[in-house]
């Protein structure tokens, strides 16, 4: 779960639609030095999280915090799991989908700590033996445009800015060019400069939870099945 | 104005008195008026009657009033407030003494003390039945014949959020103001128009008058409304040095700006400030620079951790910090909770890119900005950016633009764009793309369309002028030039999106027909955005122009995937019968389009094919998620007499009459309760509405064939 916390509400974004919308970029993405995005990265950009699918379906607290986890608070042994099940999931269907979603969350987690992950990665990517200049091209491209793709469900106008992550003031930078991220309106933002051959036109479903406490997790479920689902057509030009 | 607390008990002459008057000329029993409503007060009108005020609850009175020759009923709608619920049947009764002839007028709270009660009826009784195209044409029609009578109209058409004709109105006042209450309406009318003229007139009186007290809070309002001229000679008038330091540094005189400064220490801090950061050589030179600047960082930090809110310190400071190349801790004094300054993001960008030289240098080429800090510098001495929403004018460019080019020189990166007219919207996105990559920089790097600049000088009235935002293909900003002023104010964005929103709304005062076609010249402009074929499509859906409106939204959907283009051609579709297309489009966007505007329509569908059970449970949902969407409660009430769910039909009835009493009453419905649940009734309400299914506006034509636009009660 993305959770973008705002004055009155935490905002709630699964993270298979954040992945989908960094799908739509890449599918949108076109400059001098890469006139287009294959279909097939296009899918694996899009398909990167879908891994969290069932994790997105309700919230889990976070007891600590009485907030719901989020994708970077979740506890790193789920998290593995479900990087786990999301890579298995993709190599049923694209090697080079489980190939890029696996050299991107080996990058999240601690090989010293995690070797057993980081070994059995390690063995995927060998086995699956997608063309190296490939992988590192496809991994670069999901790296920044997944991080796009946080900043537009991160730092949209109306969040709390003091929450914002360090990691969000990294620059999306593709091939060389870094692409700032603007914000027009709640709902229209643009890259300056623009890579994108036509805007972008996602429709951006959340929920938005109360910015209260939860003293448990029924309590955040109550509050989560009293949300409406809510869908913003948002614009990146 | 009448007090709004409690009021003085009347003693029982004058309770007899009023009653008496009341009573027996009352033409109709007021479905708004308790029998029971207290008189609370009793007052002597100028015209020599006499005004019987009745109120209950916390927002609703009545105003009863004695005109030669015989008694008016003068009616305070609090709905115009924003209230709805049991007063839109006030609102509504007036409405229908209106058709009557039975001389209903609106009292529009304290302006009625100051101008004509009868303009502003007339345009609250309009706007409350959906005419504000008419109420506005009425008051436009011939013109006022006194300050007062011109403020009420200018208050009126406020009130039925006509802006521009209220600018009008108030731009052809008679400048005789009469007292210390005229003038005061006229400031707050013109500072809510954006009318800078009046600024002149009432300041001018006030001065004359010696009224410094009242002086000063015009200047302030003269200088957000943009009238800088008007505040600077209120401000020598009062011998406001600090405003007009101000207004100095914003032009870009430093020197000015610092004789003025002296004596208030703030500004003369912004002053210090603005001279390090916009004179002299960047980076430090000397250790003397170093020590210098660090003794003024220094006392900006202590200024702002005494006034965390003082935005414009702040920004200074940072820009300070940036100067002396302390990114460090020019990133940890950002606010970044603020949205919308031209100078924030600017140095946003700046800070953002600590630690990483290569970034800095990229990014900034590659948004063609090519000494980021001179472009800074342009933004002159102006760090408060001051927001303003705006509408467009291109009709006023290309006069501008041909009579002063000048203006468009003063200021890099600006594209004439109303200059190239003729020229098709390609060839103008084109050209606004090529002019932000070659380096036309905006004041603000590029990057912000918001930003304040020294124009160099004065006397370009009117003057309007559109952006290119960076290379994202909005058509972008708009700036704007106060008459009389010498600041050039460049004001918040207008995107394609928002333009048509804004669009959309004018319907309430402005002929359906003439709106539509200006959103689609709006989708014509900005050919990559599907926003304003949609709010073009949705219009004609209300219009009854199904055809068109499938033309819109299905041009909408072949340039995106936006979810409205397939609702609203489902909903086309549908409303021309062609049922199996609708489902067939619906379901081609069904990933997007889990949403109660869908199931509103579909639920009609189904229900007009005989699947009462389906209908149900769409329209149940529809009106569960979003209760404030009047077409699908009258689709929910048709269900529930399908259904043979009488109490859901009553209420369903209930709630139509609630929050479309206009409606309800033109189709014959009662109000209150028992609003009558009949099929007969929901079908006319259906058909009146024609493709309405909106939670923001409904609309519908009346049964004198007239088509109407209303907020709805809640």
């Amino acid at each position: 779960m993305v959770v973008q916390p705002r004055t009155e509400a935490l905002r709630c974004i699964a993270q298979v639609v954040h992945g989908r919308l960094s799908g739509a970029i890449a599918a949108a993405w076109s400059t001098a030095s890469r006139a287009t995005v294959s279909d097939r990265l296009v899918d694996a950009i899009a398909r990167h999280d879908d891994g969290w699918a069932p994790v997105d379906r309700t919230p889990i607290i976070d007891p600590r915090r009485s907030v719901p986890y989020d994708f970077m608070t979740l506890p790193v042994d789920e998290r593995i799991a479900i990087y786990a099940t999301g890579i298995d999931a993709l190599e049923a269907s694209d090697p080079l989908a489980a190939t890029l979603a696996s050299m991107h969350f080996s990058a999240f987690v601690d090989a010293s700590t995690h070797p057993e992950f980081a070994a059995r990665e390690a063995a995927r990517r060998e086995r699956l033996a997608a063309d190296p200049a490939t992988a590192a091209d496809g991994y670069g491209l999901l790296q920044q445009l997944d991080l796009l793709s946080l900043l537009l469900c991160l730092r949209q106008p109306g969040s709390d800015a003091d929450a914002w992550p360090r990691w969000s003031r990294t620059p999306v930078r593709v091939d060389g060019v870094v692409h700032t991220l603007e914000w027009h309106t709640e709902w229209e933002a643009a890259l300056v400069p623009s890579p994108l051959r036509a805007p972008v036109v996602f429709e951006l479903a959340y929920v938005d939870l109360p910015r209260t406490p939860f003293e448990s997790q029924r309590a955040l479920l109550a509050a989560w099945d009293a949300a409406p689902r809510m869908t913003a057509t948002l614009m990146l030009a | 104005m009448t007090a709004t607390g409690a009021a003085g008990a009347p003693d029982a002459g004058e309770s007899a008195r009023a009653a008496a008057l009341v009573q027996p000329p009352l033409p109709v029993a007021w479905r708004g008026l308790p029998a029971a409503a207290p008189l609370a007060e009793l007052l002597p009108t100028r015209e020599g009657g006499l005004r019987a005020v009745f109120r209950w609850g916390l927002a609703r009175e009545v105003h009863v009033v004695t005109r030669p020759p015989g008694p008016q009923q003068v009616v305070r709608p609090a709905w115009v407030a924003g209230v709805g619920g049991d007063e839109v049947h006030t609102a509504v009764a007036a409405v229908r003494d209106v058709l009557d002839s039975r001389g209903a007028a609106a009292f529009v709270g304290r302006w009625g003390a100051v101008g004509d009660p009868s303009a502003a009826a007339d345009a609250d009784a309009l706007a409350g039945l959906g005419l504000g195209h008419r109420a506005v044409a009425r008051l436009l029609r011939t013109p006022a014949l006194s300050t007062r009578e011109a403020l009420a109209r200018a208050r009126a058409l406020l009130r039925v959020g006509a802006k521009p004709a209220a600018a009008a109105v108030l731009r052809a006042t008679p400048g005789v103001w009469l007292d210390r209450l005229t003038l005061e309406a006229a400031t707050h009318i013109a500072a809510e128009c954006g009318v800078a003229e009046l600024f002149d007139v009432v300041v001018a009186r006030l001065v004359e008058a010696g009224d410094r007290a009242g002086v000063a809070p015009l200047v302030q309002l003269a200088v957000q409304a943009g009238a800088f001229d008007a505040a600077a000679r209120g401000a020598e008038a009062i011998d406001d040095n600090a405003t007009l330091a101000t207004l100095a540094l914003w032009r870009g005189d430093l020197g000015s700006a610092r004789a003025l400064a002296a004596g208030d220490a703030r500004v003369v801090l912004v002053v210090d400030a603005a001279a390090a950061c916009l004179g002299g050589e960047q980076p430090p030179r000397d250790e003397r620079d170093v020590e210098a600047m660090d003794a003024l960082d220094v006392r900006l930090a202590a200024s702002v951790a005494a006034d965390p809110s003082d935005h414009e310190l702040r920004l200074w400071r940072v820009e300070l910090l940036v100067r002396g190349g302390r990114m460090e801790r020019a990133r940890a004094a950002l606010d970044r909770r603020e949205q919308g300054n031209p100078a924030e993001h600017a140095l946003e960008a700046l800070v953002d890119d600590v630690g990483e030289p290569s970034d800095v240098e990229s990014t900034l080429a590659a948004l063609g900005v090519e000494d980021p800090l001179a472009a800074l510098g342009r933004l002159g001495g102006n760090r408060t950016a001051l927001p303003t929403v705006v509408l467009e004018d291109r009709t006023t460019l290309p006069t501008v633009v041909s009579d002063h080019p000048g203006v468009v020189a003063e200021l890099p990166g600006v594209v004439p764009e109303a200059s190239a007219e003729g020229e098709d919207a390609d060839r103008m996105r084109l050209k606004a793309e090529s002019a932000s990559a070659a380096g036309a920089t905006l004041p603000s790097g590029g990057r912000s369309g918001s930003a304040t600049l020294p124009s160099g000088g004065s006397g370009h009235p009117g003057v309007v002028a559109t952006l290119p935002s960076g290379g994202s293909g909005h058509p972008g900003v708009v700036a704007k030039l106060p008459s009389g002023g010498s600041g050039l104010r460049l004001l918040g964005r207008v995107t394609s999106r928002l333009r048509a929103i804004d669009t959309q709304h004018t319907v309430l005062w402005r002929d359906g027909a003439e709106v539509a076609d200006e959103l689609d010249a709006i989708a014509v402009r900005d050919p990559r955005d599907p926003f304003a074929l949609t709010y073009a499509g949705e219009l004609r859906l209300w219009l009854g122009e199904y055809e068109e409106a499938a033309d819109r939204f299905a041009r909408a959907c072949r340039l995106s995937n936006a979810r409205w283009g397939y609702i609203g051609l489902g909903a086309a579709l549908s409303l021309l019968g062609r049922g199996d297309e609708a489902v067939a489009t619906w379901d081609a966007g069904v990933a997007r389009l889990e949403y109660e505007a869908t199931w509103t329509y579909l639920g009609e569908l189904l229900l007009a094919r005989g699947d009462v059970a389906g209908a149900g449970v769409h329209l149940a949902q529809a009106v569960r998620t979003r209760p404030d969407r009047l077409g699908a409660w009258v689709g929910y009430g048709r269900w529930a007499l399908a259904a043979g769910d009488a109490p859901a039909a009553e209420n369903a009835a209930a709630e139509v009459a609630r929050r479309a009493p206009a409606l309800w009453a033109q189709v014959g419905g009662a109000s209150g309760a028992a609003a009558g649940a009949d099929d007969a009734l929901f079908a006319a309400a259906l058909a009146a509405l024609r493709g309405n299914r909106s939670s923001h506006l409904y609309s519908f034509f009346g049964a004198d064939g007239v088509w109407r636009c209303v907020r709805p009660g809640r």
